[in-house]
Formats: C-alpha cells, structure tokens, sequence
C-alpha cells in the first residue's frame, strides 16, 4: 500500500465522516442555526471530495457560491425570520416512523444498487492495428490503471498507462516500447519487457497538450511490428479540468450557458422584487 | 474494500447517505428554511454523483462536471427566490411555519 | 493514483515526512502573519501619529518598538470572558473559522518566483474560494455573542463584504482575459513583457508591462475598483462601519476578550496583506523587479533622483520630490525600453543569478509592493471619514459595478480586435 494511497483513504474517510455528521446535524438538530452552520461542513466537505476526484475547478466554484452565496442567503434569512431576542432558535421537526422508515427504504435501494447490481466500470475500448502480421490491440488506461481513457479523452495530471494486447505475436518478441509524441515536447518512451497478453506501460509528467502515440514491438532481430494510435485514440493532457469545461461551455453547451445567464437574471429581480418592504397606506 | 480500489462506490454510497438525510430533512421539518437546506443537501448529493461518474469513469465523458456546474447555478437562483419567498411569507405570516400557512384553505 | 515519491526525507516514511514538511511551511507562515500583524499594528499607530502631528508610541523600547510585544503579551493573558447568553459552541468556533479562512489564503500567493507553499491551477479562484470563509465566521460570531450589535455589526459587515466581491470579481476577470490563465505564478510571470495596448509583445518593458499599464487607462481604473473593494472586504477605513468605535462599540467581535480577540485581529492584517498580494499580482508585476536590465535600473535612479532633485529646488513652486522620483524613474525605464539593450528574456530583470538569491529577491519585490500598499491602506484610514452604510451600498451597487462592467467590455474588447489590427496591418 504506497503512501499516497494512505493519505488518500485517510483524506476521503475524514471528509466523508464530516459531509455525513454535518447532513445528519441539519436533518436532527434542534437549533436552525446550528443546523445552518452544519450545512457548511456539508458544503466544504463536499467541495473537498471533488478536489479529491480532481475536479478542481469545481470544487472552487462550489465554495464561491454555495458558501460564499448560498450559504450566506440562508443564514441572513435564518435571522430575518425571527425574533433577535431568540438565542437559542428552536427548530421543530415531526419525527414520525413513516418518514424514518421511508428514508431507510430510500438509502437500501440505493445501497443495492450500487453495491450489488450495476456493473459500473467498463473498459475502454481496444483498437486494433495490423502490423508485421501480428494483430495488436491497443487501449489507454488513466495514470492510475484503474479507468479506460474516455473516447478521444483526457488525461489528468500528466499520467497515462499504455497498454498493448497481442495473443499470438509473429516472430520473436521480447520489447515493448511506448512513445508519446506531442507537437512542441520531446517525445517520451518507455520500455516495457513483453508478456503475452496484455503489456502495458506507464507514462508520467507529460506536459499538458495533445500526445499522439505508438507502440513498436521489437525482438532480437529488430522492430517485428509498429502500432500507430489512430487520431481518434490521441489523448490530451490537462492540468485539472478548468480547460476542459471551459471547453465544454463555450461549445455544446453555449446555448444552455446563456439560457442559465438570463435565469440568473430573472431570478435576481424576481428576488429583489418579492422581498421588497411593501408600503402599506 | 477500500476507498482507492473502488472511488466510485464509496462516492456514490456517501453521496445516496447525504441524499436520504436530505429528503429526512425535507420530509421532517416545519421551518421553511430547513427545507431549504434539506434541498440543498440533496442537490449536493446528486453533484458529487454526477462529478464522482465523470471523474472515475467514461459514462457520459466529461460532460458530468458541466452538469454540476449547471446545477450549482441553478440552485443559487433557486435558493435566492425560494428565501424571498419566504422572507414574504414571515412579512405575511409572522412565522416560517409551513405547516400554519394554510390561509387559502378557507 | 500514481505514485508520488515525497523528495524530501527526514523519518523513513513518506507519510511522515510529507506531513512533517506541510507542518513546517504551515507554521513558518503562521509565525510570519503573527509577527507582521505585530508589527503592523506598531507601524500603524506610528503613522497615524506622525501623519497627525504627533509621535505615536514612544516610550517602550526605541521609538515605541516594544509596543506590539506589550500589547500581544496583553492580549495573551487576559481573561476569557464569555457571557452567559451566548451559543458556547459557536462563539469558541468562530474565531477559528475566520483566522482558517483568511490562512488559508495564504498558501497559494506567489511569494518567489517558481515556488508557493500551495501550487494550484486555479490560484485566484481558490483564493476567492476560500475567503467565503471569512463571511460565514464574522456570521457566526455575530450571532452567538448574543448581543444585538453584535449582530447588527455582523449583518452588515457580511452584507458589505458580499457586496464588494463582485467589483472585486469583475475587474480580476478582466484581468484574466489578459493573461489567460488562473495560475498566480503564470500571471506574475506573464507580466514580463509586452508594452501597453499590445505593442511589441516580446519587448521586456519592465515597469511598462506591468498589468497596470497594460491598456492605458482602463487597467488603471481596474487596480482602482479592486482597491476601493479591497478596502471593504477588510473593513478598513472608509469602509469600517462594522468595527468602528462610535458606531457598534466593536461590532462583531465585541464580546470577544483576550486571545480569541487576538485572532479576529490576526486574521484581519492577515486579509490586507492577502488582498495587497493580489493587487500586486494581477497589477504591479508580482515578484519582478520594476526594471528588466540593468541599464533600466541605473536609468530608473538617475532618471528619479534627478527629477527629484529638480523638484525639490522648485519646492517653492508646490513640486513635491517624492513624487519627482517616482515620475523620473517611471521615465528613466521608458527610455531604457524604448532605446537602451534588449534583456531578450534572459534573468527577468533580477540582478542576482538563478536559485537562491533570485528567490530572495523576487521575495523583497514582491513584499515591497505589498508592504506598499498596506501602507496607503493605514494611510487612508486617517485620511478618510467613514462612510454611512446606505452611501457604501450605493458606491457597490451603483457606481463600482456597472463601471467594473464597462471595463471588462473594454479589455474584452481589446483583447479581441487589438491582434486582428496588427494581423491585418502586418499582413496587409
């Protein structure tokens, strides 16, 4: 178990035992303030979790406006709504068995699913490339080994594993070599000894930008066989997913970007509005 | 079974708890704010599944985080109405109470 | 996850050291904001005596110098006092949540070229982030003091704060159309060359390139908008409705005594500072000297101190020198840009060579632009009378943001047709 696996579990233990005790203090606590300081751990913590999933953009944003904004709305309506000489707010609930009962059923059904019945991880898809008379199937994998690259996707931080299928090489093959080449970098090369089946072979520090790549099997008597990705199979670097998003923004989703802009801005008057001191005669 | 060998699990099991306190909360409470911060819990639960799918595995490629970020928006316009309302609501009212705002019942 | 060996060894285990060494940073920094805002306080209230007429602290040490000390030990141990109406958990938490926000600011400024405590690809946006924090504590400390003014003072001071972060917003946004990236060491360095309004790029202009000068007077109003909104996102005069004497007694950290006070007070000079590093990031150059060869210095100070010289001798004309210098060197670089040696990107200005010394002096500049600004802070807060919350409001909403707006229309604007001007010129 490698130390940043370690630091890692104790990270997402820590800030998952904060999200959970801050959830279960707004739905049980007796004092709304107290409830509303509890949704903060909620917020932070969840913001946290996306930084630990390296979605770092994200996590910024959620705590600019849930906790900056949101948060902040909430707790000035929390004070608004009441009378200042209350200190200690009480925060009725009607606990019955039914909605109890309910919420358990609600948590078991999801816990099934999520344990028991959906398969969620798939691989990436292989492709094959016809060389030298061997069939070799190339797939990209994530820094880490664990997920396929998605489709034409991106790597984050800089790492990839390669990895080559060949079940019945022609000739003698004893090297695998996997080089990445981007436009403005050096190539980066590793070189993997072969085994029969899959190989696969890891790439780190790659700068950020587009990498196109190739795997070369090669023996005692030479290169035995070149593998090329197909352009659809170049991966891109980044260096957390602000790029990517913006990407997405200003792309597929620019219509709803928009749309959301003028919400935003009916929301802001009709706010404005509705809360507005009405002078009565 | 532990975390780095399976992120995607464990992310959406935290995220269904935060879920389920979330519509406890909504179900449960009489004071309209509360309510509001159980929605608020269960938009986050539904984020961190939507980050946790897009982060961990090629279902729906990147595209999950744009999800998020609209959600989030969302939600701020959504919580900045549903508060006047209720700041309406305590001007009306004099309390918060949901379950004493039945005026249009008679 | 991919397997990062930690460099650094001092016990045999990576996980040790690696919390040893965030330790280490962690509280190197936190010693440093206790020290400064220590001496922080001292040099305010020495200025604010000399700028009245007066000596200010005199008496303990040389000059007053123990002050800060006197006053820190006081703060030590004096006695905890906590009312009886209040929420006990909260109003202990409270100062903690402050002082955690305006810290953790901290790790991501860009003290010295290539190294931050924190390096974050979205350094400006975690530190907007997290200064969020700061809101929900003075919120939460207001309210469990248990006291109305207390809550008034809170009210107002998170409404305030909440306010001035979008001027505060939008101008960085501009900004950051300019330098295209949210990494707080890629602005500073990016700052290195380029003339004003996209003229030769690639020309070190030293002074001249700075964010501030970038499009003549538009990034001028920029730093100004975010500089009035620093003011009041640290309750400093004219801003400090929430803390001021003769309004709210103390606002929200009136019934705070002793060291949790001190925190809220540690965590208020902890904030100018952090908005000083921004302002000095995005608009005054970060961690590069004002000159970018040596040819420019030697012409900056000849240039300052002769215009100085000519000013002082026409003193009785109403020239100032101070000022003298300041226009003579600004002039002296523009010569050396115009008409002396090119750098052609080798050493960025510095006058020491690369490691170390380089690290250092990109430290000194960077802290002198801070400690800069910090003092036209203190030296508003005596110039300035204070103004009413309807008049702050007002500034906000009605004249900084639609002004903030109208210049980030015309950065974008710029950005955008300025490089299809010189495409069409250069190629036509």
């Amino acid at each position: 178990m490698e130390a940043s696996d370690i630091v890692l579990n104790v990270i997402f233990y820590v800030l998952a035992a904060a999200a959970i005790a801050g959830a279960v203090a707004v739905a049980v606590s007796k004092n709304i303030v107290r409830s509303a300081f509890a949704l903060l751990a909620v917020l932070f913590s969840a913001a946290a979790l996306y930084a630990v999933m390296k979605a770092d953009f994200i996590a910024a944003a959620q705590v600019l406006i849930y906790v900056g904004g949101i948060l902040v709305l909430i707790i000035f309506a929390v004070m608004l709504t009441h009378r200042i000489t209350d200190v200690k707010l009480s925060n009725e609930s009607t606990p019955g068995p039914a909605a109890f009962c309910a919420c358990l059923c609600l948590l078991f059904s999801l816990v099934v699913v999520i344990l028991f019945t959906a398969r969620w991880q798939r691989e990436s898809d292989e492709v094959v490339v016809r060389s030298g008379g061997n069939e070799v199937f190339l797939r990209q994998y994530q820094g880490d080994g664990s997920t396929g690259l998605a489709f034409g996707g991106a790597a984050f931080e800089g790492s990839v594993v390669l990895g080559v299928r060949v079940d019945r090489p022609n000739g003698d093959v004893k090297y695998v070599t996997f080089t990445a080449v981007s436009g403005k970098e050096k190539p980066k090369t590793v070189v993997i000894p072969f085994q029969l089946g899959v190989t696969k072979g890891a790439l780190s520090d790659l700068a950020e930008g587009d990498w196109h790549w190739s795997a070369v099997l090669s023996g005692a008597d030479g290169e035995v066989a070149k593998a090329e990705s197909p352009a659809a199979r170049d991966f891109t670097v980044n260096r957390g997913i602000t790029k990517t998003v913006a990407r997405a923004l200003a792309g597929p989703y620019l219509l709803a970007f928009e749309v959301v802009s003028v919400l935003l801005l009916a929301a802001l008057v009709g706010a404005a509005f509705l809360a507005r001191k009405e002078v009565r005669e | 079974m532990i975390f780095t060998r399976h992120p995607l699990e464990h992310m959406l099991l935290l995220s269904a708890i935060v879920f389920c306190c979330g519509v406890y909360t909504i179900l449960t409470r009489k004071n309209a704010v509360s309510i509001l911060m159980g929605v608020e819990l269960v938009l986050n639960a539904a984020n961190i599944n939507f980050v946790a799918f897009s982060q961990y595995t090629r279902i729906g490629g990147v595209h999950g985080n744009v999800f998020t970020i609209f959600v989030i928006l969302l939600a701020a316009a959504e919580a900045a109405v549903a508060l006047a309302i209720i700041i309406g609501m305590y001007q009306n009212f004099g309390k918060v109470d949901v379950d004493q705002a039945d005026n249009m019942k008679e | 996850m991919a397997n990062v060996t930690w460099p650094i060894v001092i016990t045999g285990y990576p996980v040790l050291d690696g919390f040893l060494c965030i330790f280490a940073i962690c509280f190197i920094i936190i010693n440093f904001i206790a020290v400064y805002a220590g001496v922080s306080t001292y040099a305010e209230r020495k200025i604010a005596g000399h700028m009245q007429a007066r000596v200010g602290p005199y008496r303990i040490w040389w000059h007053g110098f123990g002050v800060w000390i006197a006053d820190a030990l006081k703060l030590m141990i004096k006695e905890d006092i906590i009312a009886k109406d209040t929420d006990k958990l909260l109003f202990k938490l409270s100062p903690y949540v402050v002082f955690a926000g305006s810290f953790a600011c901290w790790v991501a400024l860009p003290f010295v070229p290539g190294w931050s405590p924190a390096s974050f690809n979205i350094g400006i946006l975690y530190l907007l982030a997290v200064s969020s924090a700061v809101v929900i504590g003075i919120l939460m400390a207001g309210w469990s003091s248990g006291s109305k003014w207390a809550l008034f003072g809170a009210m107002r001071s998170a409404a305030q704060i909440v306010s001035y972060e979008v001027p505060i917003g939008i101008t960085l946004l501009g900004m950051l159309l300019i330098y295209g990236t949210l990494d707080m060491q890629a602005i500073s360095a990016a700052q290195d060359r380029g003339l004003p309004f996209g003229l030769l790029p690639d020309r070190q202009g030293g002074l001249l390139s700075w964010g501030i000068s970038r499009y003549g007077p538009f990034t001028v109003i920029a730093f100004l908008i975010y500089y009035i909104g620093a003011l009041a996102e640290t309750n400093r005069t004219p801003f400090d409705i929430p803390e001021a004497e003769s309004e709210l007694v103390a606002g929200y950290h009136t019934e705070y005594s002793g060291m949790r006070f001190s925190f809220f007070f540690l965590s208020e000079y902890a904030n100018m500072f952090v908005v000083s590093a921004i302002a000095t990031t995005f608009f005054l150059g970060g961690w590069l000297p004002p000159f970018a060869t040596p040819h420019a210095a030697i012409a900056s100070v000849v240039g300052g101190v002769g215009l100085a010289l000519l000013c002082y001798g026409w003193k009785k004309k109403g020239f100032d020198a101070t000022v003298g210098f300041m226009i003579g060197s600004g002039l002296g670089i523009a010569y050396s840009v115009f008409f002396g040696p090119r750098n052609e990107g080798h050493d960025l200005g510095f006058l020491l060579p690369e490691g170390p010394g380089r690290m250092l002096e990109g430290g000194f500049w960077f802290a002198s632009k801070c400690f800069a600004l910090i003092f036209v802070m203190m030296w508003l807060r005596w110039t300035l009378p204070r103004y009413r919350v309807d008049q702050l409001m007002d500034l906000c909403w009605k004249k900084l943001t639609p002004l903030a707006f109208l210049n980030l229309l015309v950065i974008g604007v710029a950005e955008a047709v300025i490089p299809l001007i010189k495409q069409r010129m250069g190629g036509g």
